[in-house]
């Protein structure tokens, strides 16, 4: 019995192992996983250093003041417009330059008009200008945007304006509306202080954020003393759960994915009833589940080795979840053998690889579950959502890892019992893919409706 | 102890019966022919054989075990749906089949198979680099290099050129000659006839003849005459005894009644036109497949006395 497992294992490990296939996967399975936080930062380092020309209409120097504003406003400040222009020319002459005095973001050229209306005609003729590229976008500044509040009509029928309007060719996420934003608002800020006789830097002083300092708990050392509480920073907060159940996710997925394309490879080349006369479904089955596991633990190995090599190199070692180790291997191991007995179960079933896409459907809404809801696991990792997702073994191995880094007050019993819970579901898996297994080999030319898959479950 | 042994045998798919009451004895140390049309049931009894299927009703007996499991490592099988692990290297592939049937094998008995069917230099090839012939051959391999007591051919020479197909009954023999038993399954009666020591002949289900070659030739008699000549097939057809006559091509077949007398019919065919060919002999498989099954199987081209 055992022999026969063994022996569908090693060919399996090394058909998975000894390709170029499974070296080009290991490579770019980082890639592809880590390549939405790394690109942005690879374009970040090479940024536009085109000059942005900016059209600012201001209107808020020559309209009528609201009374309590007006003496002060127009006798004592310059107009925003004006305030937005040099911080504009500031940020030209500090903030785009390096320690070598190379660029690094592109100048703001601000063509200040003081206007007392902005018309339809002036609108068009700018947007015209866009198009035609000789601006970048141009920016309205309304009385409204300095006076104290907007009338209470318009905040009551929701169409307050902020006074100020930004314009611009698919411009609404760009850096310049965002510093046009936050420009703005300074402005504003402190031409309304200055208005009320305030200074705005003692404001600004008094302002400053206080940033607390994060820390995990404190525990007892082996000799009876008290461990410090290490401190608590955004890497270890959100990146590194985020990176471990990634890591698990991906391996999963990876081992997970051939499982189904060798089965079908099988069906598909009459392979399985060539092995059906020298081996029992259940024998190959578990053979072929031993060979991905063995293979998830290599792939394991190789990104273990290479994120210590990672962590040395970037001074994070200290950062390392070594208690988190032997979890995540058992976690894996459960979890490789619950995916690919699933897979392996779709891909009995299918004769194509179409059909597999088809019988996919409904299985990756229910594995896919825990990745919607990372950060909510994440961010309270004791929360019902939590505990309970732990529970439902295809998110077991990734919400546990995810739980187990962030928090150390898990509970001892909730490892244990979610590894049951997850040896039960996988149990249950297993037996009925291998049910299916058993059928769907032989099951050629058709494939079955969800309905007669149940019905290959219970009947065998 | 017989090697083989099904009693009452019954199997259904759906409303579909592919095996009905099917008895069939297989004795050890022989070659037994399970021939059928296509879709007589061959592959679903060789199926319960091998415990792949649990009749619905009726025993079957594999080496004296009645609940034996499935892929009995004393059983070797060729099935007729092919295929290999076109990646693994051709020596992989039969190491890997052999050691999934106990390891039985040594790498000289590997080498030996390899030799016999030109296979020696292809040995670290990948099985995606051969022919379908050579694919063939590697599958033989795998199926017997264990050195099973039984081996389950199922149309083993399907798709076979005429020189591997020499090579291959060879071997069959060979294997025949060291004490191996061999089900022979196929559709191809006239191969069956020529290396069958007993035959088992099933159609749409149900077995409609069983028994030891020569006793089925004999008691089917000398009924057939194989005959050149220039006579059209309606003066053929006129000769007393002639009971219907089926063009083979280069010769004629002609079905005699019992009792006929076949001296009378070689001095009329001489007396009508000159004669090349007469041979007087035993119905062909195909023939009495063909009077069995009657007016429910395809014929072949025969015309029967009006």
């Amino acid at each position: 019995m055992l022999r026969k497992v063994l022996v569908v294992a090693r060919r399996e490990y090394l058909a998975a192992v000894a390709t170029r296939s499974f070296l080009i996967g290991l490579a770019l399975m980082p890639v592809l996983m880590g390549g939405g936080a790394v690109l942005p930062r690879l374009l970040v380092s090479r940024p536009d250093l085109a000059a942005k020309k900016i059209v600012i209409f201001d209107t808020t120097g020559r309209q009528e003041q609201p009374a309590e504003i007006e003496s002060a406003v127009a006798l004592r400040f310059e107009s925003p417009g004006r305030i937005i222009q040099q911080m504009a020319e500031r940020r030209n002459q500090q903030e785009i330059v390096d320690a070598n005095g190379k660029p690094t973001g592109p100048r703001y050229e601000i063509d200040l008009r003081l206007v007392d209306q902005v018309t339809d005609a002036m609108r068009l003729e700018q947007s015209d200008r866009i198009r035609a590229k000789e601006i970048y976008c141009f920016v309205e500044l309304t009385p409204r945007l300095i006076a104290p509040s907007p009338p209470a009509a318009e905040v009551s029928s929701g169409s307050a304006l902020s006074g100020a309007a930004f314009y611009a060719d698919g411009g609404t996420l760009s850096d310049v509306r965002r510093w046009f934003d936050q420009a703005i608002s300074d402005a504003v800020r402190a031409h309304r202080l200055q208005a009320a006789g305030l200074n705005p830097a003692v404001v600004q002083a008094a302002n400053r954020p206080v940033i607390v300092d994060a820390f995990g708990l404190l525990e007892r050392d082996r000799d009876g003393g008290i461990r410090k509480a290490e401190s608590v920073d955004r890497l270890s907060a959100v990146f590194l759960p985020l990176g471990c159940m990634l890591a698990m996710f991906t391996l999963l997925w990876m081992t997970a994915q051939p499982s189904l394309e060798s089965i079908l490879e099988e069906k598909q080349q009459r392979i399985s009833e060539v092995l059906l006369g020298s081996i029992q479904p259940f024998q190959w089955m578990w053979g072929k589940l031993l060979g991905s596991v063995l293979c998830s633990l290599t792939t394991l190995v190789i990104y273990f080795v290479a994120a210590l090599v990672a962590a040395w190199y970037l001074d994070y070692w200290e950062k390392i979840p070594w208690k988190i180790a032997p979890w995540f291997v058992l976690y894996q191991v459960l979890g490789v053998t619950l995916y690919s007995s699933l897979f392996m179960a779709v891909g009995a079933a299918a004769n194509s690889t179409k059909d597999a896409q088809a019988l996919m459907m409904p299985l990756l809404i229910f594995l896919l579950l825990p990745m919607f809801v990372w950060f909510n696991v994440i961010r309270d990792p004791d929360s019902g959502l939590a505990v309970g997702l732990s529970f439902y073994p295809p998110a077991t191995p990734l919400v546990m890892i995810a739980r187990m880094v962030v928090s150390s007050s898990i509970p001892a019993w909730q490892p244990v019992a979610t590894m049951l819970a997850m040896l039960l579901g996988t149990g249950l898996c297993v037996f009925a893919a291998a049910r299916i297994f058993r059928i769907g080999v032989l099951s050629q030319g058709h494939t079955p409706s969800l309905k007669e898959l149940g019905r290959w479950i219970v009947s065998g | 102890m017989n090697a083989i042994e099904l009693q009452s045998v019954c199997r259904s798919f759906g409303d579909r019966v592919a095996v009905d009451q099917l008895d069939l004895t297989i004795a050890p140390g022989l070659i037994h022919g399970f021939i059928g049309p296509n879709g007589s049931g061959k592959t679903t009894t060789i199926r319960m054989i091998l415990r792949v299927f649990a009749p619905d009703r009726g025993r079957v007996i594999v080496f004296g075990k009645e609940h034996g499991q499935v892929a009995d490592d004393r059983i070797g099988y060729l099935p007729e749906e092919r295929g290999l692990y076109k990646k693994m290297r051709v020596r992989d592939v039969i190491v890997f089949f052999a050691e999934l049937k106990g390891s039985r094998h040594s790498p000289t008995d590997i080498d030996d198979w390899l030799q016999r069917f030109s296979l020696a230099d292809r040995a670290r090839h990948r099985v995606e680099s051969l022919s379908k012939g050579m694919a063939q051959k590697v599958q033989f391999i795998s199926a017997v290099v264990a050195r099973p007591e039984l081996l389950i051919l199922d149309e083993p020479f399907t798709g076979l050129d005429p020189v591997n197909r020499e090579v291959f009954k060879d071997a069959i023999l060979d294997l025949k000659r060291s004490g191996m038993t061999v089900l022979f399954s196929t559709h191809d009666m006239s191969v069956a006839e020529q290396m069958c020591d007993s035959i088992c002949m099933i159609y749409r289900g149900s077995k409609v003849l069983d028994g030891p070659l020569d006793q089925i030739r004999r008691q089917y008699g000398e009924d057939t005459i194989r005959v050149r000549s220039g006579l059209a097939d309606s003066e053929v057809l006129r000769l007393d005894g002639v009971t219907r006559i089926t063009d083979l091509g280069r010769m004629r077949e002609l079905r005699i009644r019992p009792g006929a007398d076949v001296q009378k019919i070689l001095r009329d065919l001489v007396s009508s036109g000159p004669l090349e060919h007469f041979e007087l002999g035993h119905p062909t498989l195909h023939d009495i497949f063909l009077r069995i099954a009657g007016n429910g199987c395809p014929q072949n081209g025969g015309t029967d006395v009006a």
